[in-house]
């Protein structure tokens, strides 16, 4: 497959621009429609763990979280502010080509001040689809274990 | 108390009603150092983790009863033990890695060694060097083992109590409570996931949420608004003979009504999930019950919500910040199938959990109203007064439970 490091990268910031802008209803659409996004802990990964903060298998589980936080969840409303690494490309299979960015994230409360809320690593799997490069897979390993408060908005 | 001649009396938690409680019980410091010697190294049992975490003779990790670190560990005779996690010599951390399998530990500030029992057994430089230096003759390594703690499990839990002498675990818990936890996790562990909250809230602020069915379906509205739990469900709220532990519990779904929230925030009745496999399930257990929450004196929660098991450990952290550690559960005989629906119903929970997020901001919602509380007194009235069980979860009984526990800690009788 034929993918090169600028079309992965103009696909991870157009993510996290997104997201930033509070364009959530376009999240789902970065993934295939089988596309998995995962949230865990390094220390979790280490220890083989299946199960971390978030697991969305699909497309119409992103769309039932987006559904949550825009009608259902009780939080503060707050922003986040990405800052997002330059890809590292992996090999290209048969599967799509693999990619790592390191990223943080600032977390913004209505009346406060930017405070570092995670840091950690993209690891994705991207395939070239008719409308153009999606996430088939898109893990966020945290480096930390511990969450502050609460997470809605995804990473 | 802060002022030395005041009793929990004066805090409203005087009597049997536990309908009350002054807020500066969730900021006082002086109050908070308290409750670690009265009740966290006091009777009560306190879990710290789970066997499966400790397989091996040597195996241990790093814990905490409330502000007192400890060491768990798993003896050469397959025992398990707990010690405080401070070096005898100077006080410094001896364990700082949180988790691993060790023959002896070794002090890292001046290496003094402990066996896995906890017993001094070796003082670097004891003897001296070249006749100079050492430890006086006298100096008995018998009299600086590390301080033990009593070590009771059930079902794979462990619980600790820094007493010395005090109610065995099965007593402390009361018998409905023992064997639902025996009914929950008496199969055989798997660590399916583990991660931390931080909440910016008194300890027990959680607690008593934990406990408080009559918030569950008017705060957490994803459940409501999937019709996944609802008051007008069948269920109840047990507290075990002490009246100290609680379990809430919903039976399986009946017919829903939506006359009973007519006056609750609006349902929008239209929602429906995009992909259902996130609430797919099976009938795990045989009495029925759907959904419980165990909630265990002072600081564990057992969750079974649906399929989804975790227990849930409270780490205090200061009168207004605590730390929950989750572990997400599964069992030995689960099917692939079965791991599948529980790794998907793991989104309903924890720190993102589309049910139970909203806990993790409630507490600190109180949190921040209260820090100019002089005197004013919560109202916990729902369902009566007391701490009977009721077979209703629209009741505080399971809160007022809590405040019968911390008052027979704080001021045993
Ligand atoms: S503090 Fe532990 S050996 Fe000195
Ligand atoms: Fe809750």
């Amino acid at each position: 497959m034929n993918v090169d490091a600028v079309a992965v990268q103009q696909l991870m910031l157009r993510y996290a621009d997104a997201i930033d802008a509070d364009d959530i209803e376009a999240w789902p659409d970065f993934f295939t429609p089988d596309g998995e996004y995962t949230v865990i802990s390094r220390e979790s990964l280490k220890r083989g763990h299946r199960i971390g903060i978030m697991q969305c298998l699909g497309q119409g589980m992103m769309r039932d979280r987006i559904m949550g936080l825009r009608d259902a969840n009780v939080y503060e409303p707050h922003c986040y502010r990405h800052v997002v690494s330059a890809p590292l490309l992996g090999e290209a299979g048969p599967e799509g080509v693999s990619a790592t960015a390191s990223f943080l994230l600032a977390r913004i409360m209505r009346a406060g001040v930017p405070e570092l809320f995670l840091s950690g690593r993209y690891e994705d799997l991207v395939v070239a689809t008719p409308a153009g490069l999606r996430f088939r897979r898109r893990r966020v390993v945290l480096d930390s274990t511990a969450i502050d408060t609460l997470l809605v908005i995804p990473v | 108390m802060t002022d030395t001649a005041m009793t929990l009396d004066d805090y409203g938690l005087g009597g049997d009603a536990f309908n009350q409680a002054d807020y500066r019980l969730y900021t006082d410091a002086d109050i908070a150092r308290q409750e670690q010697e009265r009740i966290f190294e006091g009777q009560a049992w306190c879990f710290v983790g789970l066997e499966v975490e400790l397989p091996q003779p040597g195996d241990y990790k790093t814990s905490w009863v409330g502000a007192l670190p400890i060491i768990l560990v798993r003896g050469r005779d397959g025992a398990l033990r707990a010690m405080v996690n401070r070096c005898t010599h100077k006080g410094s951390t001896i364990v700082f890695d949180g988790s691993g399998c060790a023959e002896r530990f070794v002090c890292p500030y001046h290496n003094w060694y402990y066996d896995l029992e906890g017993n001094l057994t070796a003082v670097a430089f004891g003897n001296g060097v070249k006749g100079q230096g050492g430890m006086p003759a006298a100096f008995d390594k018998q009299a600086h083992g590390l301080r033990r703690l009593r070590v009771e499990t059930i079902a794979g839990l462990i619980f600790v109590s820094a007493a010395e002498q005090g109610p065995a675990l099965e007593e402390y818990l009361g018998t409905r409570i023992a064997h639902h936890i025996r009914r929950t996790l008496g199969c055989g562990l798997v660590v399916l996931g583990e991660y931390t909250q931080v909440m910016h809230n008194n300890w027990k602020l959680y607690m008593e949420n934990t406990r408080d069915s009559y918030h569950a379906s008017l705060l957490h509205v994803f459940f409501t608004t999937f019709r996944l739990n609802r008051l007008d469900m069948a269920g109840g709220m047990a507290v075990g003979e002490n009246g100290w532990n609680t379990l809430s519990y919903t039976q399986a779904t009946q017919s829903f009504t939506d006359e009973a929230y007519a006056d609750a925030r609006a349902l929008n009745t239209d929602i429906k999930l995009n992909d259902p496999s996130l609430v797919a399930n099976w009938p795990e257990f045989a009495d029925g019950i759907v959904s419980s929450i165990t909630s265990v004196f002072p600081a564990l929660v057992m969750q079974q919500i649906s399929n989804s098991l975790a227990v849930r450990q409270l780490v205090p952290k200061g009168p207004d910040r605590c730390e929950l550690v989750w572990t997400l559960l599964g069992t030995v005989e689960d099917t692939p199938a079965q791991t599948d629906m529980r790794i998907r119903q793991s989104n309903l929970v924890g720190p993102a959990g589309l049910v139970s997020m909203e806990d993790g901001i409630i507490g600190n919602f109180v949190q921040r109203s209260i820090a100019s509380a002089r005197g004013e007194r919560t109202v916990m009235r729902m369902g009566g007064d007391g701490v009977a069980s009721q077979e209703s979860r629209v009741t505080e009984a399971g809160v007022r439970a809590f405040w019968k526990a911390y008052r027979d800690h704080m001021e045993p009788a």
